[in-house]
């Protein structure tokens, strides 16, 4: 069973994307509101794949991904960053700071679940 | 004219007959996300009268969101429309805030910059109402 964190500062849209992501089959989901929770909940569990809100209001996504790939055994876990900026320099940046993935809002249900495929190990 | 801190926010798309098609279509797992059972969900309001009625969803936020914050709220309301009703088309452009009439609010939270013996000639809507 793989384990899964969402990242978002919206319910609604932590919710969608786990309902957007069940088609993986055998998936769990946990969930953190904010960049911090999301922070204390990666330093006390083992994850398979972060989807990560870029854009939230007290440690943002960018600050994630720092704290992440500070720690040697979370190196290598994937991080799928959805955010509304899709420019290319914006995609750059994230890729630069340690992302693995990168997706624009507004997106369908197939985009999230294709680039979580392409990510997630097997 | 007053400053209102108090008067919660409509980010909201107006719906249309593909909208309307493609909501009344949506799988029933996905009816939560605007049948208004939750406050951190879509919803759903009408504005204007009998005759001329029209409906809107979308995302009631509170008052006061930061700038930063407007572009994502339109792409999450975007992003879900496109689960529930993935036939229905809605451009960015598509989605508008409207200020809702009714919402909490708190008399402390008023900045008034007018004298207290002014009173504001009542506005002349449409308004939304929930």
């Amino acid at each position: 069973m793989k384990r899964l964190l969402i990242v978002d500062d919206s319910k609604l849209m932590r919710d969608m994307v786990a309902a957007c992501l069940r088609p993986l089959g055998a998936v769990t989901f946990e969930f953190a509101g904010t960049g911090l929770e999301a922070i204390e909940r990666l330093a006390l569990a083992g994850f398979d794949l972060v989807v990560l809100d870029l854009n939230m209001p007290d440690v943002g996504g960018i600050e994630v991904i720092e704290f992440v790939r500070a720690q040697d055994r979370l190196k290598t876990l994937p991080i799928l960053i959805v955010t509304t900026r899709g420019d290319d320099a914006s995609r750059a940046r994230v890729l630069d700071a340690g992302a693995s993935g990168f997706l624009a809002k507004p997106f369908a249900p197939e985009q999230i679940l294709d680039e979580v495929r392409k990510l997630l190990p097997a | 004219m007053k400053l209102d801190k108090g008067c919660a926010l409509f980010f909201a798309t107006k719906i249309d007959s593909k909208l309307r098609e493609g909501l009344a279509l949506s799988k029933p797992g996905d009816k939560k996300y605007f049948d208004g059972s939750s406050e951190e969900f879509l919803r759903v309001m009408e504005i204007g009268d009998d005759k001329d009625k029209e409906r809107w969803i979308g995302k009631i936020i509170k008052a006061g969101p930061a700038v930063t914050e407007v572009d994502d709220i339109q792409r999450n309301i975007l992003s879900i429309l496109r689960r529930v009703a993935p036939n229905a088309r809605i451009p960015a452009s598509a989605v508008k805030i409207f200020v809702l009439q009714g919402s909490s609010v708190s008399t402390s939270q008023v900045i008034d910059d007018e004298p207290d013996e002014i009173e504001d000639a009542p506005s002349s809507g449409p308004y939304i109402t929930y």
